[in-house]
Parts: structure tokens; sequence; C-alpha cells
């Protein structure tokens, strides 16, 4: 049976490697709280790239307006067809930012409609039990950005499963930071990643 | 030479003979009441002649067909015969048989296998119910297969008949559980059987105590499940309960490195070598499984089935357990087909899983009304009436030809009569 290896999406518009503390912390948080068999190192990889392919969970990020090629087009829509799993957030935690817009507008576009995903779905007791739904960051208790606490998260489905999972939420702030920074915190806020990933490798 | 004295008697006795056959044959025709004609008809105004012919009664019919009587037709033919009239057919050309099987498969999308014989390379309109169905090209053995949803008389319409069927049985399934770990393979099967309709269960491990659970906890029963498909090592059940549903009649699929659990070593029937690496670049290509990672079997006990090979070795093997069936499955990681294959390979994955577990699953039959079925009509039409001839020939050999012998013996009586006269040197 082949690892789970966090990937990175890179798309030729705006900031893709904005957060790169990311993978390395996540994969920190599946290796302590599952036998999930990971990767000790993530992977970056091109969107417009069949490589895209080989990793079914990708993550994309970025402060600065999101315009994807042709190729990154037909590839996601490709990827997404086949059942792989879109994480988006955005960096700005902004909802009058430039990523917030080009990237719904792109994702619209490419994979269907953003709804609202609903605050009891599957995704929030996957591993760690969220019953408000999506945990708050520091950055938007600290009215950060564009002084919102977003209260859901939104979700391309197809059929009752996520294919696109958008969150203004600014989660590659909250958890760009080394691993071993976790023991000053009182609560991991990385135990949301690990419901991604667990619900990303069960439905 | 006979003296004139015994040529008289001769002719006497000649003309006493003739007078009787005369004398037979005029009684003949006052007591066996009016002549009954011999009639004819073709298949198309075949309907309408069954009823003229029901009333009339007819000495002999023919039947000029260009394509095999329908099986309500064969049925009136036959019961006119057996009410004395002679029951003849014939056709225009030679046809190829044809038949039309519906059988039951455990499958939630394709619950129904069509199997058309015709002539080799004919097209062949097959529809139901609800409308043509598919129109396939039988193959050179001049057969073919179609598996999919079916609703009430099947028929074919092949060069000259209309072979029909219907599902006699309906299969009732029950769900299918997944055991694996969280992974890609375990997310990947769960979609592919679902997606084929599979009312699917999971148990998914993720860590110790931390189990995700799709539908409700159930445990290893015929009553509940069909099959149980099992992706890894650590998921594996105890052995017992395996035993014990496939001893009822269960599935079990053993994929993975399940296959080479050691707590199913006393059940499987191949030992499972190392593992082999796929061939790179083959998942796109044209035999996409050749590119996965995979452990090969050895020692295949007897009895069990080799369904797949990678080069000489077995790398999927079935064999019965019990009232069940196993399947050995040495594939790992089937997932990397399904997203990094050819365009089509999503829809291959999702068949092949859903065919596996088809192959497997315990799928107990539930009569069904039967409606009028003709599977074979010229099997069958050859069988009710005979083969096709020119004449009416099955009532033809039934009848003595009476009238026409004693017709025959009237005039050689009268001819031997008159050349004995001649002889004689007599008018």
């Amino acid at each position: 049976m082949s690892e789970f290896v966090f990937a990175t999406a890179q798309y030729e518009s705006g900031d893709w490697d904005s957060a790169p503390l990311v993978p390395a912390n996540i994969i920190d948080s599946i290796a302590r709280y599952t036998e999930i068999p990971v990767a000790p190192t993530g992977v970056v990889v091109s969107l417009s790239s069949g490589d895209a392919l080989r990793y079914p969970l990708l993550y994309l990020t970025g402060h600065l307006p999101v315009r994807f090629t042709e190729q990154e087009r037909s590839t996601l829509r490709r990827y997404l067809d086949r059942g792989g799993l879109l994480f988006v957030d955005d960096h700005n935690h902004d909802i009058d930012g430039a990523f917030h817009k080009t990237a719904v507008e792109e994702l619209t576009a490419t994979a269907g409609p953003l709804v609202r995903l609903p605050n009891d779905h599957a995704l929030y007791s996957a591993f760690f039990r969220f019953p408000d739904g999506p945990p708050n960051t520091s950055h938007e208790l600290n009215g950060w950005g564009d002084n919102l606490i977003h209260p859901y998260l939104q979700a391309v489905l197809r059929g009752n499963r996520i294919a696109v999972l958008y969150s203004n939420k600014d989660y590659s702030s909250e958890w760009s930071y080394h691993p071993e920074n976790k023991r000053f915190y009182s609560v991991d806020n990385t135990r949301f990643a690990v419901n991604l990933v667990v619900y990303a490798l069960t439905r | 030479m006979p003296s004139p004295a015994e040529r008289r008697r001769l002719e006497h006795g000649l003309r006493v003979a003739a007078l009787a056959a005369l004398a037979a044959l005029g009684a003949r025709a006052l007591w066996s009441g009016p002549a009954r004609a011999r009639e004819s008809a073709t298949v198309a105004s075949l309907d309408s002649a069954l009823v003229a012919w029901t009333r009339r009664a007819p000495a002999g019919v023919q039947v000029r067909a260009a394509r095999v009587p329908s099986r309500a037709q064969r049925d009136w033919l036959l019961a006119l015969r057996r009410a004395g009239t002679a029951v003849g057919w014939e056709l225009a050309d030679s046809l190829a048989p044809s038949a039309l099987v519906v059988e039951p498969l455990p499958s939630p999308r394709a619950p129904a296998r069509v199997t058309v014989a015709a002539a080799s390379h004919d097209t062949v309109p097959i529809s139901d119910a609800a409308g043509l169905v598919d129109a396939p090209v039988t193959g050179a053995l001049g057969v073919f297969t179609w598996r999919g949803s079916v609703a009430g008389l099947v028929e074919a319409a092949p060069a000259g008949a209309r072979p029909a069927s219907a599902r006699r049985d309906s299969v009732l399934l029950r769900s299918v559980l997944v055991r694996g770990v969280a992974s890609w393979e375990s997310k990947f099967v769960v979609a592919a059987l679902e997606e084929a309709g599979w009312d699917v269960r999971a148990r998914l491990t993720v860590a110790p105590g931390a189990v995700v659970v799709q539908g409700s906890d159930v445990a290893l029963d015929t009553a509940v499940l069909s099959a149980v498909v099992v992706l890894d090592s650590a998921s594996v059940p105890p052995v017992a309960a395996l035993r014990r549903f496939l001893a009822n009649g269960g599935g079990v699929v053993l994929a993975g490195s399940a296959v080479a659990a050691p707590g199913v070593a006393s059940l499987v029937p191949a030992r499972p070598a190392d593992r082999r690496p796929g061939a790179i670049g083959a998942l796109d290509g044209p035999s996409p499984r050749t590119g996965l990672t995979g452990r090969v079997f050895t020692t295949v006990a007897r009895g069990a089935v080799p369904l797949e090979r990678r080069g000489r070795e077995p790398i999927v093997v079935a064999s019965r357990a019990g009232s069940g069936r196993l399947l050995l499955v040495g594939y790992e990681d089937t997932w990397r087909w399904r997203m990094v294959g050819a365009d089509d390979a999503p829809e291959a994955h999702r068949a092949w899983w859903s065919a596996l577990v088809t192959g497997v699953a315990h799928a107990p039959l539930m009569s069904l009304f039967a409606p009028f079925v003709d599977e074979a009509p010229l099997a069958a039409a050859i069988a009710d009436l005979g083969p096709p001839a020119g004449g009416a020939t099955a009532n033809a050999r039934a009848s003595f030809p009476l009238d026409a012998i004693l017709f025959a013996f009237l005039l050689l009586a009268l001819l031997g009569e008159w050349l004995s006269r001649r002889l004689r040197g007599l008018r």
C-alpha cells in the first residue's frame, strides 16, 4: 500500500508557495495522531502536469490573483472527475481580496459552483470532532483581513463527495509554523488538517 | 397358352374386380362426406388463415414462410394437426437458427445477461418492453452477450425469426463490506463500487481505536452482506468468521496485502509470492493492470482457477469455499489505474471492481413471473411441426392412400381384361 504524500499545487499565476511550512506541519500531525503511512516530506506538483493525478489530495493557496492556464483547467477537470480533492485556502482571508475573487471565478468555471458546506458535514467528524463546523483561526479572531469570522467553508460537491473545498479562513497562515512549536499550543490548531486528510482518504 | 375358356374366366374375374373397385370408390365417396381441400397461406396472412382453417377443417394446410411462425401460430397449427388436418410448412430461404437467453446477474447496474445466437456477423436489434436496447453485431461464432438492465419481455430480431425471452429469476443483492485502512486504495475501491451501484459499507481504520465506518458496522452474515472486500493484511477479519461466511454462500475478495496475511494462509487456495513492480508507463496503455504493482501466486491448489496472469504466473485466482466463493487479487494500489490511466480508466476501474464482486457475491434467486417466451423459434418449429418441406408431410404419412390404390387397381383390371380380349381377336 502506498503512503500518503502531501502535495502542494503549483500554478503559473500568483504565489502558490506562500505557505511553505504548512506541508511539514500537516505531515507531522498525520504521523502524530494516526496510523496512516505518510511520506516524511511533501511534494510540489504542477497543476498543468499529469503528475497532479498521482496525488488525490492537492493543497492550493496564495495571495495574488489566480488565473489558470487552459492546460491547468484541463488537468483540474480531469483530476476532479476521477475523484481527486482540491483544498483551496485564501491566504489573504479577505473576501474582497484578489485571490478570493479570482479563485472563486476560476473554480466556478472549471469545477462548478461553490456551495455552503453544512457545519455538520462528515468532514467535521472524520477524525476529531468539530461540532461548530470549521475551527476559527487566530487571524480571524484578531480582525485581520476582512475583519470577519467565516462561519462555514464552501465546496464543490460531486454526488455527496467534496471535490473542491474552499476556505476563506486563512489556514495557510494558521498552520505555517515549524512542527516543533506545537508544544506551545494548548490545543493543536492543525487538528482540522488531520480531518481533511482522513476525509480525503476515506470518502 | 391359356385356352379360350380360361381366358373368358380371367376376363370375367377382372371385370368383377374392376366393378368391385368401382363400387368401393363410390361407397367411399358417398360415406366419407364432402371432399376436404388442401389450402395454403403465408406467415403474413397466417393469423386470419388459422381462423378460417379452424372453421373449415381442410384436409391439409401448407404454410409458406419467409420467417419462422410465432409460438402462438405454431401452437395453433399443432392443434389443427391434432384435429386431423395435415400440416406442412416450408421456408422461402434457408435460415440460420437463432436463440436468445436472459439470465439474472448479481450486479446492481447490470442485473441481466442477454445472450443472442444468430448467423455470424449479423446485426441483431435487441428490444425490451421499454424499446430498443442495443443492436449488436454477432461475432464469428454468431454469439453476442450483452449485460444491462431489461424490462419485461426481451426480443431479438435476427433474419427470419423473432426469439423472445425474459428473466425468470431476480437476484437479491445485499451490501458489500469494504475493510481496510484509510488509504487511497480504500477510498477509490469504495467509490468504484458505489458508482457501480453497490450498497457499500466500509470499515476503514485510521488509528488505534479510530475507525471510519460508512453505513453501520455489521458482522459477516449473508443475511446482511453479499460480499466482503478486504484490502490489507491489518483489516482481515478472524478466519473463523470468514470460513463461516463462505460456508453460508458469502463472497470474499482478498486484495493487496490481505492475500498474504498470516491469518488467511489456511484459507487461501494459492501461495502468494513476492511483490512484482508494474511496467513503467503501462497504466495508460492497452493493458493498464500490467502497470500496477502486484503479488503473483505460486502453487495454486487443485480446483482454484487463475483468472488473470502476469506473464505466466497467476495474479487473480478464484476458488470455491463452502457454498461461497473466494477471490484473491494480487494487485496493489489499483487507484493509480483510475487516476493516471487513459480516458476510460475510471469507467474501466469501476467495471473491473464491480465484476470482481459480481463474481463472488452471494445472491439468492427469487422467481419472477415468466411471460410467454420463445427462446429458439426455428428449433421449436422443427420440434413442433417437423422440418420445413414442400408438402403437408406430417399428416400425409399418417393417412393411408386407399383411394389411389383402389383407382390404380381398377385401371389395371380393366386394362388386363381389354388386353385379354384383344389377344383373343375380339374388340
